[in-house]
């Protein structure tokens, strides 16, 4: 298998956006490009990474429209979809075609278009990737599958809802530094309580947003990355993996097996273990799933992910930072492109141009990206050019 | 996997619940109301509406009784 590394990452300010679906993927596309100092014509193929515009913006067939509007004429484009995990997804499979040798370079982008459809349409739309017949049509929501897993790790350990409190309110002080978060505001626990209940226990403050957004990396073969202008960011591990779709055939509604198997593929394949990592973007869709990401991930044991929150480890300052962009909860979910955006992210840290948010010295940076309720789960491990 | 078919008055413990008080617009009647993930006593787990949370606890634990299926899905009843 061939190395491969990444040379251009950019993204668009995450958020309510006055731009279309395609101006929003164009402009990350192009930003990647230049970041590179590549040009369209050196690209051989485009991954897109999109949930469903389709009934966002009444678009289907996103990968050749957003090929042809950045001038790649005929080159291959695929649209990946799975779910909130559509942008990691799609990062895969390019990856796998550079690691294959069939291509030196590939862009992937990730896009979608969602505050032009009313919420309680979203809800619908968002509650499509999880288990139509057995969830969704018996009125269950995206908020209310995680709100089971809230109860059921609050009554498991015996926490209060402070703990998810405590996430809430890093990630809004982190998104603060961050100028492609879609929240700049800083929140209290006062704040949290006022809010209102989405899904018991979850409050509006406990849920990512409703966003527009773009990302977009240029992936290269590692031996090919010094033709280029920034220093190479070298991808050291991935991995990928599924459930069922239907939380509730899942025995422990306080882990995502998924994500622990895809954690201990990425880490076995770059040789690394969690307390090598040095910051973590992970997919904070909603506060109780960055608490029990830090548990599927190795950084702390089961039950220990809520006490770790709430005494600051996660923090950008703290043992292992979590989420130093603002997480999916401030720096916003525009699905199709979150999973890119968190390899942005990491990208901008182990290059060292992450200005206000930097983690001094990182040298390896994890993102987690989950589809569903945890059906989908990419992890990927990057490290600083050599 | 099928859908699991259910006898009336079949008990069931309540492993997770929530109330949802934002629906998708098939469910704006009936919000706010209670889902759980419920155990029957034959050991099946389902997703179903539970009726008489606000004149009852609702619970990790809570007994459950299946009363009837709607086009909406199983629904049980608290106690």
């Amino acid at each position: 298998m061939r190395e491969v590394a990444i040379v251009g990452a950019a993204e668009t300010r995450f958020g309510k956006s006055e731009l279309s679906y395609r101006e929003l993927a164009v402009e990350a596309a192009r930003g990647a490009l230049e970041d590179a100092g590549a040009e369209p014509g050196q690209v051989e193929a485009l991954f897109l990474g999109s949930y469903s515009p389709g009934t966002f913006v009444h678009q289907e067939h996103v990968a050749p429209l957003i090929a042809s509007e950045l001038g790649l004429s005929h080159i291959p484009s695929t649209r990946v979809e799975n779910a909130c995990a559509s942008g990691a997804t799609a990062f895969v499979s390019g990856m796998m075609a550079i690691a294959a040798g069939l291509y030196d370079v590939v862009l992937v982008v990730g896009a979608e278009k969602m505050t032009s459809t009313p919420v309680a349409e979203t809800t619908r739309i968002l509650a499509e990737a999880a288990d139509w017949e057995n969830e969704s049509k018996v009125g269950l929501t995206f908020p209310g599958a995680f709100a089971l897993m809230a109860r059921a790790y609050l009554h498991k350990y015996g926490y209060g809802r402070e703990i998810l409190d405590a996430v809430a309110i890093k990630n809004h002080a982190n998104a603060l530094a961050n100028p492609y978060a879609q929240f700049h505001k800083a929140i209290t626990a006062e704040d949290i309580a006022k809010s209102p209940m989405v899904a018991d226990p979850l409050t509006l403050y406990d849920c990512s947003p409703i966003s527009d957004g773009a990302a977009a990396i240029l992936l290269v073969a590692a031996d090919a990355a010094r033709n280029f202008a920034k220093p190479a960011v070298r991808v050291l591990g991935f991995g990928q993996a599924s459930d069922s779709l239907a939380l509730f055939r899942r025995p422990d509604l306080t882990t995502l097996p998924a994500a622990r198997q895809a954690a201990q593929r990425a880490y076995r394949m770059a040789g690394v273990s969690p307390r090598d990592i040095s910051l973590a973007e992970v997919h904070d869709c909603f506060t109780i799933a960055e608490i029990i990401a830090t548990e599927d991930l190795g950084f702390f044991e089961p039950g220990q992910g809520g006490e770790a929150a709430r005494a600051g480890a996660t923090s950008r300052d703290g043992q292992i930072p979590v989420n130093p962009s603002g997480g999916l909860k401030a720096k916003g979910h525009p699905v199709g492109a979150t999973g890119v955006g968190q390899l942005v992210e990491a990208i901008f840290q182990l290059r060292g141009e992450a200005g206000g948010r930097q983690i001094d010295g990182a040298e390896l940076a994890l993102t987690h990206n989950v589809g569903g309720s945890g059906a989908t789960c990419v992890v990927t491990i990057l490290g600083r050019a050599a | 996997m099928a859908a699991v078919q259910l006898s009336p008055g079949i008990p069931g413990t309540v492993v997770s619940y929530t109330v949802i008080y934002v629906p998708t617009p098939e469910f704006a009647d009936l919000a706010p109301y209670a889902l759980a993930v419920i155990e029957t006593s034959d050991g099946e787990r389902l997703l179903g509406r539970v009726e008489g949370w606000q004149e009852r606890p609702l619970a990790v634990g809570a007994r459950v009784t299946f009363e009837r299926a709607d086009e909406r899905g199983p629904v049980f009843r608290l106690g």
